[in-house]
Formats: C-alpha cells, sequence, structure tokens
C-alpha cells in the first residue's frame, strides 16, 4: 500500500454546501449560556461566611479538646507523683538504717575484723 | 495540523474568555474546524447522516464545555478528542444493537445503495475491509493515511506513544493487505 502515489481517492460525496448549512443550523441551536455573574457575586460571601464557621467551629472544638486533655493529663499526673512520693517515702522508712543498726554494724564488722 | 492563515489561535482563546465575543469566536472555530473532523467521523462512520448527528454532538458538546478549556493544548486537539469520544461511543452503542443472529450486512452492499458515496466496487471493497479492523486501529489508520497526520499529533490526541502507534499502523495495514488478498 503507497503512502502518496496511488493512493485510495475519497469516494464519499456530502449535501452541496453542506457545511455553510451546517454552521448556520448549529449556531442556531446552540444552547444559552448561563449569565451568572450575578448570582455567582451573591453567593460568595455566604460561601465564605460558612467557610469561615467551620473553621472557627474547628478551632473551638480542637481547643476545647487539647484543654481538656491537658487537664486530663496534668490530674493523672499529680496522682501518679503523689503516689510515687508514697512509695518512695514507704521505701525509704523501710531502708532508714538508725544509730541502734549502724553501732550493731558496726560493731560486728569490728568483731569480724 | 493544518490551519488557515485567516484563523489566529490566540486570538480566538481571548476572544472565548469575554462572554460578548464568546459565540462569534466560537463561530469561527466551528467554521475552521468542521470540514477536517467531518471526514474523519464520516470514514469512521461511513454515513452522512450518522456523521451528521456525531458532528452536532461535538461542537454542542465542545461548546457547553468551552469555559473548561485552558489552552494547553491545541484547539483541534481538543475537538478531535471529544469527536473521537462521541464517535467510540456510537460505534460500541451501534454493535450492541446488531443481533448476534443475524447476518453481517455487507458494507459493500450498504455503500453501493448510498447516495453519498460515489466510489465503484474496489473502494467499496477497501472500505469494507477498513470496517473489519478495531475501532481504533482504524482511526489510527485513517489518520495516518487519509489525514496525513504526524505521529505525533495522532500521539497527543488519542494519548498513545507514537512507538505503538507505529505498530499500529503497520499492524493494520498487514491485516488490510490480507482481507484484501483474500477477497481476490
Amino acid at each position: 500500500m503507497k503512502e502518496k502515489k496511488g493512493k485510495i481517492s475519497n469516494p464519499f460525496t456530502l449535501p452541496d454546501n453542506y457545511f455553510e448549512e451546517f454552521h448556520r443550523n448549529l449556531m442556531q441551536q446552540l444552547p444559552q449560556k448561563e449569565i451568572a455573574t450575578q448570582p455567582r457575586i451573591k453567593q460568595l460571601p455566604i460561601n465564605k461566611i460558612r467557610r469561615w464557621s467551620y473553621a472557627a467551629a474547628i478551632v473551638i472544638m480542637l481547643t476545647m479538646g487539647i484543654t481538656a486533655l491537658y487537664q486530663h493529663e496534668s490530674n493523672e499526673t499529680t496522682i501518679t507523683e503523689a503516689e510515687n512520693n508514697e512509695i518512695i517515702e514507704t521505701i525509704f522508712d523501710s531502708y532508714t538504717i538508725d544509730d541502734y543498726n549502724v553501732y550493731c554494724y558496726l560493731t560486728n564488722s569490728d568483731i569480724n575484723f | 495540523m493544518q490551519t488557515k492563515n485567516k484563523f489566529d489561535e490566540k486570538t480566538i482563546l481571548q476572544e472565548l474568555k469575554q462572554p460578548s465575543m464568546q459565540k462569534a469566536a466560537f463561530s469561527k472555530i466551528v467554521k475552521q474546524y468542521s470540514e477536517q473532523l467531518y471526514w474523519h467521523i464520516r470514514r469512521m462512520v461511513l454515513s452522512h447522516d450518522d456523521t451528521n448527528d456525531l458532528m452536532q454532538n461535538t461542537f454542542v458538546k465542545a461548546w457547553t464545555n468551552i469555559d473548561t478549556f485552558r489552552g494547553d493544548s491545541q484547539l483541534s486537539t481538543w475537538l478531535y478528542k471529544i469527536a473521537i469520544n462521541e464517535t467510540l461511543t456510537f460505534l460500541s452503542k451501534r454493535q450492541q444493537l446488531i443481533p448476534i443472529d443475524s447476518p453481517e450486512a455487507s458494507v459493500v452492499e450498504q455503500l453501493e445503495s448510498d447516495t453519498y458515496f460515489n466510489g465503484d466496487k474496489a473502494e467499496a471493497t477497501f472500505q469494507e475491509a477498513l470496517q473489519k479492523l478495531p475501532p481504533k486501529q482504524r482511526m489510527v489508520f485513517n489518520m495516518k493515511y487519509y489525514e496525513e497526520m504526524k505521529y505525533e499529533e495522532i500521539s497527543e490526541i488519542l494519548g498513545t506513544s507514537v512507538g505503538a502507534l507505529k505498530a499500529s499502523y503497520h499492524i493494520a495495514v498487514k491485516k488490510i493487505e490480507e482481507i484484501l488478498k483474500e477477497k481476490d
């Protein structure tokens, strides 16, 4: 099959002045476009307000949530610290060596030496 | 793609952005591209009436979506894409409407009875051979063979690589040759 020479010619035909007619009919039948510049301008502030109110609600909810979480965590920290102190004191008390024990220890050591 | 001297795409695009000039600019677009789109569709669907319907659908869709055209590609590329989409959808629907049991109607007979076909038997047989190709392959063949488009242009329109298009065209030519040999 050759590209240029001997190429199959176009065997199709079409009505006379078809393209002129087509252009005329099409331009008459084209659907009207919505000229929506005015309503769009009116709608825009509503959308903006809506967006800002959503953003504000999110910020308020986040602030409240973070505050509540922080307070909850700080309460938990106090309890833990109190408990820790209690435990430490108990341990400290049980391991406190009084003078008597020191004397005993020293005496025994001396004896061993 | 061929462009007439009077048609300045940059100016047209600027006019399209202005509501008062939009319709006039679109009118110029229709005048500029209707002929090449017509022949592109006609070679795919063969019937003038079907082509006329698809042309209307193509340009009405272009008009309703003209505000979304950002000028990233050429206007012709964009219009071709719409036309191709319309044509392939039409061919797919037409294929579904043919009952499986019914004998396949001869393209040659259809063309010979068509008022808007004045080719001889050989030309009708050639068109019948083309109709046996899958639609997308036929489209590539038509764009290269009849419309003499560059592979790069076809690639931009169809979104297929140049290599794949070359292969597709080569396979299409071989298939047509085989079909025509079988006919002889």
